[in-house]
């Protein structure tokens, strides 16, 4: 019944996330964009440029244009260090980058994960707390504004 | 959510490739790779294989008897789009049916939603046009083709033969649901 057991344990919730992709690099839909886009002119140089771009590279290009809440190649970047000040998982970033809550409360719902963390506002070990997701989500709010 | 992970593959370049007065190795090595991304396409492990972002690192070549092919072991960079259950996506309605509606997130692009994942949501359907979509009257707002929708992933299923993902996807939950479009991009 369960041909893969590794895959049936993965669980975003839960940020159990699969053996390869643990130490992997997680990308946000503006960062994807932006590299598809420089890629996609790369392979306009190559001989028989048609045959080399894939289904899943135009399907991805298309939704990433779509899904990008930052356009600005240098916002993308501010954004992405805004996130990285405070101790985010890779997965975390990359989902409040995606999504863009405007909330406390939003931030929490659409990141479970974020919402056991800072259960206790006091608790300086995990490096979050209520205050720092908010500072963080009028950070993005401004650079959003001011791209 | 997309990642760039590394991957290790064994590229193999035809004689002819490595033939002539001028060889262009790189290049030939770089188009051998992007076919070799597009035809793996997808794995249950690495979800979609995007694209090569970087080879890093070429080992010596083997020559291969009889067919003359020469074998080059290379580590490469890649993007790839790995689905998540319970991972939180933005995705647009390709098609509304009777039971609930058809949504695609990038190349995940078989994502079911069954009507009893839409609380509050009634099938509608134009008996002139035969246009159908789902209402929610008490929230105000519908679902149809186009429509942006914000859902959660609470089931992913791995298909060999065809080497896609199909998922099931529910929008019963806070903050899921339509989305203020204003922000993408159109």
């Amino acid at each position: 019944m369960a041909p893969n057991a590794a895959a049936e344990e993965e669980d975003a919730a839960e940020l159990k996330l699969g053996p390869d992709f643990e130490k992997a690099k997680c990308l946000m839909n503006s960062e994807v964009a932006v590299i598809l886009e420089r890629k996609y002119e790369q392979i306009q140089q190559l001989p028989d440029p048609a045959s080399q771009v894939s289904q899943v590279f135009e399907k991805s290009l298309q939704y990433v244009k779509r899904f990008s809440r930052y356009q600005n190649p240098n916002a993308v970047k501010q954004v992405r260090e805004v996130l990285s000040r405070n101790q985010l998982a890779e997965f975390e970033v990359c989902v409040i980058g995606n999504l863009c809550p405007d909330t406390l409360e939003e931030a929490k719902a659409l990141v479970p994960s974020l919402a056991k963390r800072s259960k206790s506002d006091d608790d300086e070990e995990d490096g979050i707390t209520d205050e720092k997701i908010e500072q963080m989500l009028q950070d993005l709010a401004t650079i959003k504004k001011f791209e | 959510m997309f990642w760039e992970i590394t991957i290790k593959r064994t590229i193999v370049l035809q004689p002819s490739m490595l033939h002539g007065d001028f060889i262009n190795f790189s290049s030939a090595l770089l188009t051998q790779l992007l076919d070799e991304v597009t035809n793996l396409k997808c794995s249950e492990d690495h979800g979609y294989y995007v694209t090569p972002t970087a080879i890093e690192n070429v080992e010596q070549g083997k020559v291969r008897p009889i067919t003359g092919v020469v074998a080059f072991p290379i580590q490469f960079k890649c993007i790839v789009f790995k689905p998540y259950v319970k991972e939180i996506l933005d995705g647009e309605v390709k098609k509304v049916v009777r039971r609930g509606c058809f949504l695609s997130s990038g190349p995940l692009d078989e994502i079911f939603l069954h009507e009893t994942m839409m609380n509050g949501c009634h099938y509608y359907q134009n008996e002139s046009t035969g246009a159908c979509l789902f209402k929610n009257e008490q929230q105000g707002f519908e679902i149809k083709e186009g429509t942006i929708l914000r859902f959660q992933l609470i089931g992913i299923r791995w298909v060999e033969e065809q080497r896609v993902f199909k998922a099931l996807g529910s929008i019963n939950g806070d903050f899921l649901g339509c989305i203020n479009e204003f922000d993408c991009v159109q």
